[in-house]
């Protein structure tokens, strides 16, 4: 407000203030509206998750339950063996954001660094892995994880999306791995560094901020992926949450309560990481989509 | 000195390299092109398969199915392309330039939907549509607009849009990011000069704050599509490609051909065309950075 003081406007300056302040009241309510919108949603899944009876959701899931039912989770957990699944989702997501990690980094550095041969024919090769979907290879890795006989293995979640994470990693690090001055390379060099401890020492701490976007990015997609453990996978032990929680939800059709209290149990370990990570969280996603 | 051979080393270096481009290549760019191969077979089992060139892509062109889930594929395209990159643009711009109390708590919450897994929203909004007691009946109620109540998920006139409206609640706040990342960007003293001249606020908007995210929006708009072209498992966790087919999508259906109707080659070439889509729009995206840098 106070900027339009020392300007010279046509407009007199209440009615200045006046169009100024009837903006801002017009922005707050599209935003408690927007507000609203968004976390109803939500609000109802804890509600119908902590009902007693199934009726009150069916004819109002908007109301809070009269009792708070937190047995319901112990239930759907048991039933929907969410903790194998919970176990599963975690493992994948761990050793497919370590493994395109590490190898991404290692590639990327053999690229920029290493200055290994053949550059530009493995930078078309990795691009091709970026604009291509993950349907274009469901089909094909069935086929062949099958005549592997990894199959129903957890080979079969972690290969493909590791492969696919390695391509992403190592591009979206290149730009980083070239920002470093040759200088400094070449002073480690000499400093009697070889080629591994030149990747921990110097390279590592430079990359960290595009490593923790990686991490981000990776761990989420794996988490929430769903094509590939449904067609990758029939055994109930490697399944992931969402394929579990979607066939938990099949397997209930009519005990709203529980699919609810399943779908807060699957929802809730990404709402509070998010909320604990925040920051890392957007900057991994933001930047992911201008690197990407 | 024999530290510079170690670093010159072709083999040492190629040990950096290689086991990520192998299990790249293994994993993911070989199967890729085997898909395409497979689209040319019928295979009728692990074992069996009979070359039939351009048929499955024939057969394709009349099958009624494909030309509905291509239609859904368009129609999501469509709108993810639209109204979340719209809403996410306007909220934004609000968070960015009206200094609101509560910006950092909005921008939290607003992103929230798009990290949540598709499945467990499909699950949560069955309340929101379920008939007669479901929230969005409840409030048209309120308002007195008790007439436009449908059966959501039950008609086949309205059930693409129900799951629709679904994914654009879940993406305008990724949306919304991207372009308070740019919006970070401009440079603040743009709107100073602009003031000095005389701009209100409308002029601002159109001449600094739009051109300045005019990449942006193209990138937003660009992985919205993309975004679009994954609706799978919020399809499956709500109406699962019905009633009667009317929200079929391609995946569901090359998955549906593939494995439970058993014909890999024709889920292939299904898949090659998601594939070619993808393909159209990814590559638009790098065109376009080349045009930025």
């Amino acid at each position: 407000m106070d900027q339009y003081n020392t300007i010279s406007m046509a407009e007199p300056r209440s009615r200045r203030i006046q169009t100024k302040q009837w903006w801002k009241i017009l922005a707050y309510i599209f935003m408690v509206l927007l507000l609203i919108t968004t976390i109803t949603p939500f609000v109802s899944l804890i509600f119908a998750s902590l009902k007693g009876s199934i009726d009150s959701v069916v004819t109002n899931a908007f109301t809070p339950p009269h009792t708070w039912e937190w047995g319901n989770y112990i239930e759907a957990w048991v039933t929907g063996r969410f903790g194998i699944y919970f176990f599963n989702s975690l493992l994948v997501a761990v050793v497919v954001t370590s493994l395109g990690i590490i190898l991404g980094l290692l590639v990327a550095y053999s690229m920029v660094i290493l200055k290994v041969p053949f550059n530009p024919l493995w930078l078309i090769l990795f691009t091709m892995g970026l604009i291509l979907p993950e349907e274009a290879i469901i089909i094909p890795s069935y086929f062949n994880l099958h005549k592997l006989g990894l199959i129903n293995t957890y080979w079969a979640l972690i290969l493909p999306q590791a492969a696919l994470s390695v391509a992403f990693a190592a591009l979206f690090l290149r730009p980083s791995l070239l920002a470093i001055p040759g200088d400094l390379v070449d002073s480690a060099r000499i400093d009697g560094c070889n080629k591994l401890s030149l990747v921990g020492h110097v390279i590592f701490p430079l990359v960290k901020p595009a490593l923790s976007s990686l991490v981000v990015l990776f761990f989420l997609g794996t988490w929430n992926d769903f094509t590939i453990p449904l067609v990758l996978t029939f055994k109930d032990e490697l399944r992931t949450l969402p394929l579990g929680l979607y066939l938990f939800q099949t397997a209930h059709r009519v005990n709203v309560t529980l699919q609810a209290a399943g779908s807060v149990i699957v929802a809730l370990p990404v709402i509070v990481v998010y909320l604990l990570f925040q920051r890392t969280f957007i900057e991994g996603i933001t930047e992911g989509a201008i690197k990407g | 000195m024999n530290q510079e051979r170690n670093w010159r080393n072709l083999w040492g270096n190629s040990l950096y390299l290689l086991p990520g481009l192998m299990l790249y290549l293994l994993f993911f760019l070989i199967p890729a092109f085997q898909n395409m191969i497979f689209s040319f077979y019928r295979m009728d089992s692990l074992t069996k398969g009979v070359f039939v060139g351009l048929q499955n892509y024939q057969s394709m062109i009349s099958d009624q199915l494909f030309q509905s889930a291509l239609f859904h594929a368009l129609y999501f395209m469509v709108l993810y392309a639209t109204i979340p990159v719209l809403l996410g643009l306007i909220v934004a711009i609000i968070l960015a330039r009206a200094r609101l109390k509560g910006t950092t708590l909005l921008r939290c919450v607003f992103f929230l939907p798009y990290i949540v897994t598709a499945v467990a929203i499909g699950i949560t909004f069955q309340w929101v549509y379920s008939p007669n007691n479901g929230l969005l009946d409840t409030v048209l109620k309120f308002i007195g607009l008790g007439f436009l109540r449908k059966v959501w998920y039950g008609d086949e006139a309205t059930a693409i849009h129900a799951v629709g409206a679904i994914g654009v609640w879940m993406t305008f706040g990724y949306m919304m990011l991207i372009f308070l990342a740019g919006l970070q960007r401009t440079d603040e003293s743009l709107y100073e000069a602009a003031k000095v001249d005389g701009a209100n606020v409308w002029h601002q908007f159109i001449n600094i704050t739009i051109p300045s995210l005019k990449n942006d929006i193209t990138i937003a708009i660009i992985f919205n599509i993309i975004n679009g072209l994954r609706v799978f498992g919020l399809v499956m966790a709500t109406t699962r490609g019905g009633p009667g087919n009317s929200t079929l999508v391609m995946d569901q259906y090359a998955i549906q051909t593939a494995f439970s109707q058993g014909d890999l080659g024709y889920g292939a070439s299904l898949t090659v065309v998601i594939t070619l889509i993808t393909l159209i729009v990814s590559l638009l995206v790098m065109w376009i950075r080349r045009e930025e840098s």
